[in-house]
This record gives C-alpha cells, structure tokens and sequence, in this order.
C-alpha cells in the first residue's frame, strides 16, 4: 500500500528543487487540520495543477523551494498508487513551509512559464476528479527544464 | 463529502481499507458513505475546466472506523489529502479505482 523508498529517492537523487500549488497561508479562512506534514512534489506541473484546483478557493500559488533547506524534515512515506505526483513529504505544517520557500509564483505565471516550456495545462480544475485525471495524463520535466523553469519564474518575480 | 478511490483491500476482521484522496470536505472516523459515483471521462486539457457529469450512482453503505495518512492514524484527513479509509459495515467487499464514494446518491446524465 504504502512505497517506503520513493519519497527518499527523489529527495536524495537529483534536482534542487521543491514545489507545493496550494493557497498562501493568508488565504485560508478555516483552522489547519492537517497531521503536520507538507506534502510536496520534486515536478512544478503537479503543484501547477494543484494550484488549478486551488484557485477554485482562492489566490493559489506554486511555492518553490529548495531542497537541502529541509534535509532533516524529510517524512513519509507516500500511498504507491499515487506514484505519479513524485510527492516529498516534509514533517512541517505547511504555513511553515510556506515561511521557508525561496520563490511564491502565481498559478497563472507559473501556466504561462510552463506553456513557454511547451506544456499545456488546464488552467483550472473545478473538482477533484479532474485533479486525478490532469495529474494522471499529464507529462512529467526533465531536471533541466525543471531548472529553466525556475529561473523563468524568478525573472518574472524579479519584473524582468 | 466525497473520497476519490484509487483502490481498495478487504483485510481482517471484515476491514474494507480504502485508498485514494479526500474531497472538499475532511473525513473523520465514523463519517458513512451512503453511495458510489462514478463520472463521465473529460478530455485532457481542455474538457478538464468543465463541471464534471455524473455517468453512474449506486447506493451502498460504508462506515469509516479510522483514517491513516502517511502511515499514521488520525483523527480526520484533511480536504484534498491522500490517506486510507479503515471501514467496516461495508455492504460491498471491494470498491473500484475510479469511482467517487459519496454521503448522497446525485442525477446521472441520461
């Protein structure tokens, strides 16, 4: 049921990189519930396409943030099945993850940059079945492109 | 309340654990599930921006007795979170990958 290496692989192997699509902190109008863990994604299109389905609350945004800022967080492990959205867990609530990113991207920057890229994405996802469905079809980045894509981001953050 | 399945074990004891991720609303243990959805496919990306249609419904009846998330027992899995259902009083042995478990039966499309 449960994959005890995945989060730990992709946490360890390469890429610099950590994004999490949710609402800022301040958007939230009701108590966090949460088991104090942040789950996390080492792909910017799966927290692009969580942000799709947040924005149906609120202002979302795709957090960005860098790895070996949470070497000793690291939690788990993730359900197999849900293999695909290359999830790092991270024992923190999030606000506090939040607090420790480098980089907080609109979800419309984050769509436009990714179409920059050539990936196309829904740019909002009104329930939870379409989540599953973009998060299932949806190709996954190279390192690489993951790296330009953050540096997109940056430039855009930085008005350039 | 809603829960996307992604698949489902019948263990022990008559425990029917369900995989798959929260909807809008959290899930606490003793929550019932009173029906089983299952939505028309839309079509990447576009048709993912519609409101989703409700192919098929059935009325089942499930309790939840816990609620695991990343391996731990807690007391509610927040909206929007992948976790476990540990059921009981289950009136179906498995349920499919796929479908929707829901508190209320919904219009189905034609």
């Amino acid at each position: 049921m449960y994959d005890d290496r995945q989060h730990l692989d992709l946490f360890l192997g390469p890429g610099r990189y950590l994004f999490r699509g949710t609402l800022p902190s301040s958007a939230f109008t009701t108590e966090y519930l949460g088991s104090g863990v942040t789950p996390t994604s080492i792909d910017p299109i799966v927290a692009t396409l969580f942000a799709c389905q947040k924005r149906m609350e609120g202002p979302a945004v795709v957090l960005v943030a860098l790895k070996s800022d949470f070497s000793d967080l690291l939690n788990g492990p993730s359900l197999k099945s849900f293999g695909y959205e290359l999830a790092v867990n991270l024992e923190l609530p999030p606000f506090e993850f939040e607090k420790r990113c480098r980089h907080c991207i609109a979800v419309n920057d984050s769509l436009a940059v990714l179409g920059e890229l050539g990936y196309r994405l829904p740019s909002v996802l009104p329930d939870g079945g379409a989540l599953t469905q973009a998060l299932t079809q949806s190709p996954r980045m190279l390192m690489d492109e993951i790296d330009r894509y953050v540096e997109l981001c940056q430039q855009l953050a930085e008005g350039g | 309340m809603e829960f996307y399945i992604s698949g489902s074990v019948n263990g022990e004891a008559g425990v029917l654990s369900i995989i798959g991720r929260c909807g809008n609303e959290p899930i606490r243990p003793g929550a019932e599930f009173r029906a089983i959805l299952s939505e028309k496919p839309r079509q990447y990306p576009d048709g993912l921006e519609l409101p989703r249609e409700i192919e098929r419904c059935k009325n089942i009846h499930i309790r939840v007795q816990e609620v695991e998330v990343y391996g731990k027992k807690v007391d509610v899995l927040p909206a929007n979170t992948t976790g476990v259902l540990r059921c009981v009083d289950s009136s179906v042995e498995l349920v499919p990958g796929g479908w929707i478990l829901s508190d209320q039966c919904v219009a189905t499309i034609a």
